[in-house]
């Protein structure tokens, strides 16, 4: 396997993931396990396991995970970058669009009306985690209390999510 | 502090918190850009959220390029960008060299435990996007159609994003 022929599946999964997220694993899956043979389904699935750990989008992790299991350091920079420009690129030329013609009424027409969709998709969202999650009493009062501190106070997120990383980390680490 | 260090900081800080992905990263991204840096409006920042929604790649890319584009050119998206992903390179990197097997249990434990935070994070950024969307009896109109058609009729957030934005133009248009 050729360090090109990463850069191309890396670079043609980043066109293809729209919005982000986890919708992207089964476009790993395809190209990197079942097309092309690169690694077989549990070496896949322990690499995803270590992409998921660590902050940042998880498809990006993803590829660099990948990208070291198959070139080492040079696959992971390889497999970073590719999976980057699309994004890169096609943000770079809306921003450039936009804010030039962001003053324009037919533009702000246009987002006026998607503000509230994209609320309404997150408000979806939040139902789904309510339904689909199991939840007990001390997963739900900990949403709650980080939720209020959050949206009452105004907090700088980041005093949220470090103090909890730490009780997470010793606490799955000291558990039996 | 240039501006260029000053995207590099707040940029890499969104990569190192950058925790649970897709709409977890909401407040955090918005507690930095709008409340602290004021790089965006209220407004803007669901502008960009929703731009995030229809092309490649995820918010925090997204986010990274087209405020580092706003606020300083190529050079500053290029900069915001590679900064919002050096802190997942570098831990995935080192993780993927020094970690060989990995407890499923203790992830999927980890993982678990780690819900709670980023639902809070979904919560509080929906909440910020709910409140600065809806803003006049328009807006909840479109807020509720958007609702149904994601619920009821089961569409697409594109397609959504689509309708909602055309109905919006044509009450902005003669309304407005």
């Amino acid at each position: 396997m050729k360090l090109t022929d990463l850069f191309f599946i890396f670079l043609k999964i980043g066109w293809l993931t729209l919005g982000g997220g986890y919708v992207m694993i089964p476009l790993f899956l395809e190209e990197i396990v079942k097309r092309r043979n690169y690694m077989d389904e549990e070496e896949f699935i322990k690499t995803l396991t270590l992409a998921q750990l660590f902050p940042g989008p998880i498809a990006f992790n993803l590829a660099v995970s990948v990208g070291y299991k198959l070139g080492k350091i040079k696959g992971a920079i390889i497999s970073a970058l590719a999976v980057v420009i699309p994004s890169f690129v096609s943000i770079l030329v809306i921003a450039i669009f936009f804010l030039n013609f962001q003053k324009l009424k037919i533009v702000q027409g246009f987002f006026y009306g998607l503000r509230p969709a994209i609320a309404s998709a997150m408000v979806l969202a939040v139902f789904e985690i309510f339904k689909k999650r199991k939840w007990n009493t001390l997963r739900f009062l900990s949403f709650l209390f980080l939720s209020l501190i959050l949206i009452v106070f105004k907090i700088n997120p980041i005093y949220i999510i470090i103090p909890s990383l730490i009780v997470i980390i010793l606490w799955v680490y000291f558990k039996n | 502090m240039g501006i260029l260090q000053e995207l590099a900081k707040v940029f890499f800080k969104i990569g190192l918190f950058g925790f649970g992905g897709g709409y977890a990263i909401i407040a955090l991204i918005r507690h930095l850009v709008v409340e602290e840096t004021k790089w965006l409006t209220n407004l803007q920042f669901i502008d960009v959220v929703a731009i995030s929604q229809v092309t490649p790649g995820p918010l925090a890319l997204n986010a990274a390029t087209f405020i580092g584009y706003k606020m300083g050119g190529i050079l500053g998206s290029l900069v915001a960008t590679f900064s919002s992903v050096l802190a997942p390179f570098i831990l995935v990197y080192l993780a993927s060299y020094f970690v060989h097997n990995i407890g499923k249990e203790k992830v999927d434990l980890y993982l678990s435990f780690l819900s709670p935070l980023t639902f809070a994070l979904i919560m509080s950024g929906t909440y910020s996007i709910l409140k600065d969307s809806i803003s006049d009896p328009f807006s909840i109109l479109l807020f509720f159609i958007s609702l149904f058609l994601g619920y009821k009729a089961k569409w697409s957030l594109t397609r959504i994003l689509l309708v909602s934005g055309i109905i919006g133009e044509i009450l902005y248009l003669f309304f407005k």
